[in-house]
């Protein structure tokens, strides 16, 4: 029952939270983030980092592999 | 191997449907994405933009939330009720036991999500008397977003217990979502070690902001097909990365 009172709290007031802030026109002050420079070069960079993490987990697990064979 | 995987999918499955904060989130949301399509205040325009606005983000919300909950103690209930022994017992890699569970809930909650979306879709089917495509995309990657908020609680709930990860993810959920708007802000403020942690973490938290296309619909904008790829393939990279590494330590760590 808790839980139940918790959740109803919750979902009444995250989505103002969630909301997001426009002017009287419904327009936003900011880019939209498929706009922005900023995040495809922050997208693009996280994305090098799992590959690059992939490829060495990827060697490490082939050479273990060879290794006990 | 296959056959294995679906049938642990579907006990997973069945087990999350059957739990009753899946019920209380998607009921407390069908009833507000109703209530926001129902209720008529304003001229259609904004009705049809306060239908939509809150249709996203209860369908995130709910998603979101029943996600962390039942991932969060999934793995750690099935090793404390000692379920998960006759399991491994059998030829049943563990790896394969935790993509199951994690399969499992997340096809549970995307039916509860699906009800949503298709409540949302009608509602603004009523309306317009049309639906745009962009409204299928934004539903679409809210989706990708669930799956990695559950891949995040897969991945705690191997370290931690059931209320330390939902508070946890909950929290780098939120810290994800400031990402852009704050984080990076407080990088640049901040000198020093300060600054360096702060870059660190910032590195590593998933970019929840990037999933987000409820503006996009709400104001019919165009979003270019580019960043759509992008985004979907750094969605499913950042989740495939959280689910090999749980199951890497899930795999060594004793039970």
């Amino acid at each position: 029952m808790r839980l139940v009172i918790v959740l109803i709290v919750l979902m009444t007031l995250l989505p103002v939270a969630l909301a997001d802030e426009h002017d009287d026109h419904g327009h936003h002050h900011e880019p939209h983030h498929w706009e922005s420079t900023e995040m495809r070069h922050e997208i693009l960079t996280q994305l090098g980092g799992i590959v690059t993490l992939g490829v060495v987990a990827g060697s490490y697990l082939l050479v273990r592999r060879r290794m006990s064979t | 191997m296959r056959r294995a995987l679906f049938a642990l999918m579907k006990l997973s499955f069945l087990e999350a449907v059957r739990r009753q904060i899946l019920h209380v989130m998607v009921l407390l949301s069908l009833v507000v994405i109703a209530i926001a399509g129902t209720v008529s205040f304003f001229d259609l325009g904004v009705q049809v933009k306060i239908v939509k606005d809150t249709g996203m983000v209860m369908i995130l919300l709910a998603g979101s939330l029943s996600v962390v909950f039942l991932i969060s103690g999934a793995l750690f209930q099935d090793v404390e009720q000692r379920i998960i022994y006759p399991v491994l017992a059998r030829p049943i890699p563990r790896g394969l036991y935790l993509l199951a569970r994690y399969l499992g809930a997340l096809a549970a909650v995307y039916v509860g999500m699906t009800l949503m979306a298709v409540t949302l879709i009608a509602l603004l089917w009523v309306h317009l008397h049309y639906v745009s495509g962009l409204a299928v995309v934004a539903i679409a990657f809210t989706y990708l977003e669930v799956a990695l908020v559950g891949a995040m609680a897969m991945l705690l709930s191997t370290f931690f217990t059931p209320a330390m990860t939902a508070t946890l993810t909950l929290f780098l959920y939120l810290l994800g979502s400031l990402k852009m708007g704050y984080l990076h802000h407080l990088a640049e403020r901040n000198t020093g070690f300060a600054k360096w942690v702060i870059t660190a973490v910032s590195a590593v938290l998933p970019n929840m902001e990037a999933f987000r296309f409820k503006d996009a619909l709400v104001h019919d904008l165009s979003v270019p097909a580019s960043y759509l790829v992008l985004v979907a393939i750094y969605g499913i990279c950042y989740s495939a990365t959280c689910i090999a590494l749980s199951i890497w330590h899930f795999g060594r760590r004793e039970v």
